[in-house]
């Protein structure tokens, strides 16, 4: 299929982004056709075009005392679809939707602190709806918290605490919150006795996957050389540790043991069978710009394969790859479906047992539709084809033929980590526990690129302007590169947290691994390089920050989230087209946008609760870029528009 | 005190035959995949077995590497003969020392009677 025809298509019914290559590469015939395309596209794919005549639904919120309620969230879900839209109220308490098709509606709109209030309406061509809401409240405000909501009002002045204001929080963070969002863990109550079995269970988990002694096999194979260190950064623990049969514990084992008395105390305490005279302390519902935005959430089916979505109908295909290597396509997935499990009733609190069970990678395609990947890691190529990993090797998905291909790693060598790369020459890149792949698909050839810094955890990687890939080393503190045409490695260092007051024998703990950190290690996890400019932007996930590296000079520079904020978990920033970084938040539900112009953070709310989003993209075919989210609870994805209408 | 309580959890053993902490097959007759709730009280109370249970109770390729599984998923508990809602209700509310932590703490009661009812059809 051309991509004139891809054209053609898309000023009849697909999105407007079908006309962006064609433009692109020149040919004369499309061109004409562009602009019709965008506008077609532009309507139909129901953006929020402000015109007071085109809204569908709009209402006003009240609380029972009458008072309009600002930054409150209304959604709507059209019955047998599996799209749900959301917005929120201004500060006279109103709402608008933007155009919606016809159908019978079911609506609820809620906030923290509020009943949420339910409605059904009917829409018919052409004609405008009224809903107002009056949310009474909610007494059992616990139930609603979003995920930082329950660390800001945790105490911090314990006695677990020792003297430093917020210790306990940040050693429950970096020693559950990998795994576990902290509604997850905090709505429970236990006595100590089974808070302690439930630290033994944690403890034994968690040192299954701790080097040297893990199933990752870190990096012996690759490197093909015997391998003795045994602590993250290389070398032996400074201190000995042992469990009860004399070996030597692992790096996250040691962390939970250390912290062991104190996290049974510290919960027994505040989550134990006494009430603890908790504050509840809720963020300030979201306002002006925050507010102003539209959410369409799109249900995810079953199945750990490739979804393609139309972002326009919400339609889902999925491509499976058969075991003799051919591709199944599959118009109607089923979906699992059940409306208390999903996060949109957030007095439902937080669901998933896990954090990734879900939707884990999105990417938004150069031909009108979002590709949702298997596993973790995920680029396009530049024809546009979908690379991630899975069967032993990197996989692309040929987006206009519809198949995979899969190339796979040579018998023996260690597995794919987390981060997945291309770079311009199409050359597919991923972290692995030594350091970075690469692979020349001409060829088919892997070519490791090792570490300066051993058992670093190389996590997630990006692939800058330069063809540098970039990979974050968890458990050390380090952003390691690879200049793909020198082939010369190096690393940048993120310095200690020295901000955040902790004991000399806090300071004393040694590094840790994925799951469990020192409190003042930051964690960079995930990165992306900006594709127009000359910087790589990391996240530190424990830490709470993002860093920004220059990919020539490598300058470092740092930016806190501030406030509560630090508890989110920022997951993977991207950079969009008007140099603003957006920041999945995992441990809150938010969508964090950075401007380095004016470093300044601004956080714009998701309505699924627990949502626990992870690798984002950006739809840059827009006048204002559009970001995509991946929840991995709720069993969604979500596009987030903005709008410029400040009245709506 | 331990007395009586260790007679309920002698009793709760027998109700459910648990076994030690280990990863085994579900038994022999016994349905692989849970069974789908039909009303909002059962859709209930699968979302309270995602949010208190799943951790031990459902498996997984990661939970089986690291030793980490339950010794049964409940996949057609109900259909034992010596299950009752009261034994079921008893075991969430106690828990098993040093197996399960108690939920009296953290489930209302109208959360157990959502979960008893989804238990009822997993």
């Amino acid at each position: 299929m051309s991509r004139f025809r891809l054209c053609v298509l898309g000023a009849r019914s697909a999105p407007k982004r079908y006309c962006q290559p064609a433009k692109a590469s020149g040919i004369s015939r499309a061109k004409p056709l562009a602009g019709l395309c965008l506008v077609a596209g532009w309507l139909v794919a129901g953006l929020p075009v402000e015109s007071q005549s085109q809204r569908s639904i709009g209402g006003v919120v009240t609380s029972s005392d009458g008072k309009p309620l600002e930054g409150a969230a209304v959604s709507t879900r059209a019955e047998g679809s599996t799209m749900t839209t959301s917005v929120w109220t201004n500060q006279q308490g109103e709402y608008s939707f933007p155009p919606l098709p016809d159908g019978r509606y079911r609506m609820w709109a809620q906030a923290v602190r509020f009943t949420l209030t339910r409605a059904e309406q009917t829409l018919a061509v052409g004609k405008e709806v009224r809903q107002n809401f009056t949310l009474p409240p909610y007494a059992d405000v616990w139930r609603q918290l979003d995920d930082i909501e329950w660390f800001e009002s945790l105490p911090d002045d314990t006695p677990e605490d020792r003297g430093m204001p917020g210790r306990m929080k940040r050693v429950l963070h970096y020693n559950c919150g990998t795994c576990h969002n902290s509604g997850y863990l905090f709505a429970k109550r236990f006595s100590a006795a089974d808070w302690e079995l439930i630290h033994t269970h944690m403890s034994n988990l968690t040192s299954r996957a701790d080097p040297p002694y893990d199933d990752e096999g870190i990096t012996n194979k690759a490197r093909e050389t015997e391998y003795t260190d045994e602590a993250p950064g290389g070398g032996t623990f400074a201190s000995p540790m042992l469990d009860a049969g004399g070996k030597p514990l692992g790096a996250q084992k040691r962390l939970m043991e250390f912290y062991k008395k104190d996290i049974i105390a510290y919960l027994t305490r505040v989550r134990g069978p006494e009430a603890y005279p908790m504050a509840w302390r809720t963020l300030p519902r979201p306002t002006g710009d925050a507010a102003n935005i539209v959410v369409t959430e799109y249900d995810v089916p079953e199945g750990g394969t490739l979804n393609r979505l139309d972002p326009k109908t919400g339609r889902m295909t999925q491509f499976t790859l058969g075991r003799d290597g051919g591709t199944a396509r599959n118009d109607t997935p089923a979906y699992y479906l059940n409306e208390y499990r999903n996060g949109s009733d957030w007095s439902r609190g937080i669901r998933n047992q896990f954090q990734e069970i879900g939707q884990h990678d999105l990417k938004v395609g150069r031909d009108g539709y979002v590709y949702l990947p298997p596993g973790i890691g995920r680029d396009l190529d530049p024809q546009g084809n979908v690379w991630f990993s899975g069967a032993g090797g990197g996989v692309k998905f040929d987006v206009k033929a519809e198949t995979f291909t899969v190339y796979p790693l040579p018998k023996g060598w260690e597995g794919f980590e987390n981060g997945k790369g291309v770079d311009s020459q199409g050359r597919f890149w991923a972290a692995t526990a030594a350091g970075a792949y690469r692979l020349d698909p001409r060829t088919g050839q892997y070519t490791l690129f090792p570490s300066v810094t051993p058992l670093g955890r190389p996590y997630g990687l990006t692939v800058d302007r330069e063809d540098k890939a970039w990979f974050a080393q968890i458990a050390v503190d380090k952003i390691g590169y690879v200049d793909g045409r020198t082939g010369d490695v190096g690393e940048v260092t993120l310095p200690p947290i020295a901000d955040e007051p902790m004991t000399d024998e806090d300071r004393k703990t040694e590094r840790g691994w994925t799951w469990n950190q020192p409190i003042y290690g930051k964690g960079p996890r995930r990165l992306q390089a900006d594709p127009r400019g000359d910087y790589v932007w990391a996240s530190s996930y424990f830490g709470g920050l993002l860093s920004r590296i220059h990919i020539r000079t490598k300058q470092l520079t740092e930016y806190k989230l501030p406030g509560p904020y630090r508890f989110g978990n920022p997951y993977e920033p991207v950079v969009d087209k008007n140099g603003i970084v957006w920041v999945s938040m995992s441990n809150a539900d938010l969508l964090a946008r950075f401007d380095p112009r004016t470093e300044r953070f601004t956080f714009y709310p998701i309505p699924t609760r627990g949502h626990n989003a992870r690798n984002i993209d950006v739809d840059n075919t827009p006048a204002i870029p559009e970001v995509w989210v991946p929840y991995q609870a709720g069993g969604k994805v979500a596009r987030v528009q903005f709008r410029t209408n400040p009245a709506r | 005190m331990r007395f009586p309580y260790q007679v309920i959890c002698l009793v709760l053993l027998a109700v459910f035959g648990w076994l030690p902490a280990a990863p085994r097959a579900q038994g022999a007759g016994t349905p692989s995949t849970p069974g789908v709730p039909k009303t909002d009280q059962q859709k209930s109370g699968e979302a309270i077995f995602q949010q208190n249970c799943t951790l031990c109770h459902v498996f997984s390729g990661d939970k089986k590497r690291f030793n980490v599984q339950s010794s049964t998923e409940l996949i057609g508990l109900y259909k034992r003969p010596t299950v009752t809602d009261e034994a079921v209700r008893t075991l969430i509310l106690v828990g098993m020392p040093g197996r399960m932590p108690s939920f009296r703490y953290t489930l209302a009661a109208r959360e157990i009677d959502d979960l008893i009812a989804y238990l009822k059809i997993r």
